[in-house]
């Protein structure tokens, strides 16, 4: 890859972190945390594909990538999931116990 | 100068032999986002328990000395993929300057994040929930907050570490002439490790810093 290909994935990473920076300071409300993830999410792409040379590997390579995206989004997907729909918490605070 | 002779078995060409290398090297990173991803699973299951304390806990955070920290590493990131090319032209002074850069770079992100710690060690808040600030009423959402933080950031702070050493190896082996012209690969791996630190800061950036509740 050439210097200027990435000096440019640099330059998008700093603007997408300036934007995430701004955003911050608004009221997103329930949209605030999405819009980071995504944002985050696509900073992340752009380091695999071009400064992690993804977009020119070979196919094996980009089968691992691939694959570690898909087992944290069914973790992370799942461990919300239980918490969400549960009655109680799910992380109980310690005890105190006398004396 | 720096190219082996022949392919070790079982492979056909040094391609082959490289491509295997490879692959296992991003087998490894794999399993390294896994390690970061338990720990951001349980961030996501707790902060959807306590979403308006962890705001709160992110209104304690040093704001600007951690977007600091981003720019810091995103620019380091590009240090080293820029130190690959002309380590395979033969300018290996340039290459060695580069890495140096980023070593730097992964300092000052130290640096920065030791300045952090001692903060909010002043502040009372220290990690498991113990300290000053926990005091009254001892708000088990805050507590949560930053015992990930501590945990999060400082394992991060260790894979920052490991890859600084990492870089100090290749640079030295640079040096040595062992890694150049023809045989670039080990620093290309090196670098690989560097960008995935990177990934992990890319996340927990907006998660522990930017999600204040606006």
């Amino acid at each position: 890859m050439s210097v200027r290909a990435y000096v440019a994935t640099w330059a998008a990473l700093v603007a997408l972190a300036a934007a995430s920076f701004g955003l911050s300071f608004l009221h997103l409300g329930g949209w605030a945390m999405p819009a980071a993830v995504a944002i985050a999410a696509a900073k992340a792409l752009l380091v695999a594909l071009f400064f992690m040379h993804l977009v020119r590997a070979q196919a094996s390579v980009r089968l691992a990538g691939a694959a570690a995206v898909v087992f944290i989004a069914i973790l992370i997907g799942l461990v919300v999931a239980d918490v969400v729909t549960r009655d109680g918490p799910a992380l109980v605070p310690p005890v105190d116990r006398e004396g | 100068m720096t190219a082996p002779a022949t392919p070790r078995e079982p492979y056909a060409t040094l391609a082959q032999q490289e491509g295997a290398a490879r692959l296992g090297m991003w087998a490894f990173l794999a399993s390294e986002a896994l390690l970061f991803a338990a720990l951001f699973a349980l961030f996501a299951g707790a902060r959807a328990e306590h979403p308006a304390t962890f705001e709160e806990g992110a209104r304690h955070m040093a704001l600007g000395l951690g977007t600091v920290n981003t720019f810091v590493l995103l620019t380091s990131s590009l240090v080293v993929a820029l130190a690959l090319p002309p380590l395979g032209r033969g300018r290996r002074r340039l290459a060695i300057a580069l890495l140096l850069g980023a070593i730097a770079m992964g300092a000052a992100f130290l640096v920065i994040k030791g300045v952090e710690y001692a903060r909010h060690f002043r502040e009372g808040i220290y990690p498991g929930g113990s300290g000053a600030f926990f005091s009254e009423p001892p708000e088990h959402g805050l507590r949560l907050f930053f015992t990930l933080y501590y945990l999060m950031t400082g394992l991060h702070a260790l894979h920052v570490t490991g890859g600084m050493a990492a870089l100090a190896w290749a640079a030295w082996r640079a040096h040595r002439g062992a890694i150049g012209p023809g045989r670039e690969h080990p620093l290309e791996f090196v670098g690989l490790y560097w960008h995935l630190v990177d990934v992990v800061w890319i996340f927990l950036w907006p998660l522990f810093y930017l999600a204040r509740g606006g």
